[in-house]
C-alpha cells in the first residue's frame, strides 16, 4: 500500500501529520497509535472543549447600538419621493412615499393571515391629493377565501390613507404572489 | 454673507419654529438631516452672544430673505392624526410662534413628513 | 404560487419573516424591516468583528458600517434571501481593513483583548473559562486571515463555499487553511508554551 504523507502538514516525530490526526479526530476515528499521535489528539481536544466554549460565550453588542445604526439609516432615508399633501395654507407639504408605504404595508399586515410584501405608490398627475397603488401579499394557507382577505386588505388600506396619512387612493392593485403553509 | 446677527436671528427663528412644532399635537419628534447633524458652528457664538444654551433646531432649517422668514421643517407624525392634518396644524403653529418669539414675518412654511409612527 | 417545504422552515415560528421579505420590505424603504434585519444579524456580526479586532469600539464601528452599506447596497442586492451571506462577506472585508490599517508593529493590547469577566456567569466552571481565555489570546496571534477562516467557520458555521467566495479563494484552500488555523491554535494554547 503506497503512503501518501502529507510535505504540507506539521510533521509529528512519529512521522505522521497533526493534519492527519484532525481528520481522524473530525471523523470519530481512533487512532492512539503512539505517544505523539495521542499528545496531539489532547492538545487538539482541549481547543474543540475551548471553542464550543467560545461558542457558548458571546459577547452583546452594546444596547444603544441597534438605535446609532438606525439613527444612521433614518438620516439617509430621509430623503427620497415624496408625495404633496393637501390642505395646507402656509406652504408646501409633502410626505416621504416610503412612510406611506411603511403605513400600508402595516395596514395589510393587520390582516389576520396577510402579510404585505412590497407596495408601491403611484401619483395621479390629473388629481391632487389621490394615489394608486400596488401591493403584492402573501397568504397564509387555510385563512379563508382569498377573496374575502382581499375585500379587507382594501377596507383596511382605504382607512389606513384617510386615517394616517390624509390621502386617498382611487385605485388598488392587489396580487397574491406566495401562499404560507398553514401554522401548526 | 451670513452676518452673526443674521445667524442670531435665524436660531431665535428655528428656535421658535421647533418648539410650536413639537407642541403641535400628532408630531412625534423633529428629524434632523444629515446637514442638521454636522451643523454646529453657530453654537459658540450664539452661547457667547446670547448666554443660552444652543436650542435643538434640529430639523428645522431657516432662510432669511428681505426681512422674512422661510422655514423648513422635517418631523415624524406619531400615526394619531393624518398627516396632511399635522402638516398644516404645524404651518399655523409656526407661523405665529415665529411672529411672537422673534417679531419675523413667516413667508413660507414647507413641512416634510419623513415618517408615520406604527402602534406597536 | 404555492411553494414547497423550503418555506416552512423559513418561516420562523416567532412569527417574523423571512429574510427575502424583509430585503424586499427594506429595499422600498420600509424602516420597521430594515430593522428587523439590523436586529436579526447585529449580534453575529457583532461578535465576528469583535473577535477579529478584539475591540469592542472597532467591533461596533464595522458593525455600524456594514448595516449603514446594507442600506445603501439594497437595490443592487440580487439574491434577497442571500443578504446573510453579504453580511458576513461585508463584515470580514471590513475588520481585516481595519486591521491592516493599525499600526504593524502594534502588540495586542492588554486592555483592548477581548475578555471575559467569569463572575458574569457563575454557573460556568473555572476550567473551561481558562481554556476559553487561552483560545481567545491565541485567537489574536492568527494571521487575520486565518482569524477570519477559522471564526467563520467554527463559530458562525457557514460552509466552506461560502468562506470560499468570502476571502476570495477556492474550497481547498479554506480547508486547508482552517487545518493550519486549528494546529496553530491547539499550539498556542498549550500551557507549558
Amino acid at each position: 500500500m503506497a503512503v501518501t504523507r502529507r510535505t504540507d502538514g506539521h510533521l509529528l516525530p512519529c512521522g505522521r501529520s497533526v493534519e492527519d490526526v484532525l481528520d481522524n479526530l473530525d471523523a470519530g476515528r481512533d487512532d492512539h497509535t503512539c505517544e505523539h499521535c495521542a499528545t496531539a489528539r489532547r492538545s487538539l481536544e482541549n481547543l474543540m472543549e475551548a471553542t464550543a466554549a467560545l461558542v457558548a460565550d458571546p459577547s452583546e453588542p452594546p444596547p444603544n447600538l441597534l438605535d446609532r445604526i438606525m439613527q444612521a439609516v433614518r438620516v439617509e432615508a430621509r430623503r427620497g419621493d415624496v408625495l404633496a399633501l393637501e390642505g395646507a395654507d402656509h406652504g408646501p407639504a409633502d410626505v416621504s412615499e416610503v412612510a406611506v408605504a411603511a403605513v400600508l404595508r402595516f395596514a395589510a399586515d393587520s390582516v389576520d393571515g396577510v402579510w404585505a410584501r412590497s407596495c408601491h405608490i403611484t401619483v395621479e398627475p390629473e388629481s391632487a391629493g389621490t394615489i394608486a397603488v400596488a401591493m403584492t401579499l402573501s397568504l397564509r394557507y387555510g385563512s379563508g377565501p382569498a377573496d374575502g382577505l382581499l375585500g379587507e386588505v382594501r377596507g383596511r388600506l382605504a382607512a389606513a390613507l384617510a386615517g394616517q396619512v390624509g390621502l386617498h387612493a382611487h385605485r388598488v392593485d392587489l396580487e397574491i404572489v406566495d401562499v404560507w403553509p398553514e401554522e401548526s | 454673507m451670513i452676518t452673526p446677527v443674521e445667524e442670531l436671528v435665524d436660531v431665535r427663528v428655528a428656535s421658535a419654529a421647533a418648539d410650536a412644532a413639537r407642541a403641535t399635537p400628532g408630531v412625534e419628534r423633529l428629524q434632523p438631516g444629515l446637514w442638521g447633524l454636522v451643523q454646529q458652528l453657530g453654537h459658540e457664538l450664539w452661547e457667547h452672544a446670547t448666554g443660552e444654551p444652543y436650542p435643538d433646531v434640529a430639523g428645522v432649517e431657516v432662510e432669511l430673505a428681505d426681512g422674512a422668514a422661510l422655514v423648513d421643517i422635517t418631523l415624524a407624525t406619531d400615526g394619531t392624526v393624518p398627516a396632511a392634518q399635522v402638516a398644516a396644524a404645524v404651518q399655523r403653529a409656526v407661523v405665529d410662534a415665529v411672529a411672537v418669539r422673534a417679531a419675523v414675518p413667516v413667508v413660507s412654511v414647507a413641512v416634510h413628513v419623513c415618517e408615520i409612527a406604527l402602534p406597536g | 404560487m404555492v411553494t414547497g417545504s423550503a418555506v416552512a422552515e423559513a418561516a420562523p415560528s416567532d412569527g417574523g419573516w423571512d429574510d427575502a421579505t424583509l430585503v424586499a420590505r427594506a429595499r422600498e424603504g420600509d424602516l420597521r424591516a430594515f430593522e428587523a434585519l439590523v436586529v436579526r444579524y447585529q449580534r453575529r456580526i457583532y461578535q465576528l468583528a469583535w473577535r477579529m479586532t478584539s475591540s469592542s469600539s472597532d467591533a461596533e464601528d464595522v458593525t455600524q458600517e456594514v448595516f449603514l452599506m446594507l442600506w445603501r447596497r439594497l437595490p443592487e442586492l440580487r439574491e434577497d434571501a442571500a443578504v446573510v451571506g453579504w453580511l458576513y462577506k461585508t463584515a470580514t472585508n471590513r475588520c481585516l481593513n481595519v486591521l491592516r490599517s493599525r499600526k504593524p508593529t502594534s502588540e495586542v493590547d492588554e486592555a483592548t483583548t477581548p475578555s471575559h469577566d467569569a463572575s458574569d456567569d457563575p454557573e460556568r466552571s473555572a476550567e473551561s473559562n481558562e481554556q476559553m481565555e487561552a483560545l481567545a489570546a491565541a485567537l489574536d496571534r492568527l494571521p487575520p486571515q486565518q482569524r477570519a477562516v477559522w471564526l467563520l467557520r467554527e463559530v458562525h458555521g457557514r460552509s466552506y463555499d461560502e468562506i470560499a467566495d468570502l476571502v476570495d479563494t477556492t474550497p481547498q484552500s479554506v480547508r486547508g487553511r482552517l487545518a493550519r488555523a486549528r494546529v496553530q491554535l491547539a499550539e498556542m494554547m498549550q500551557p507549558w508554551r
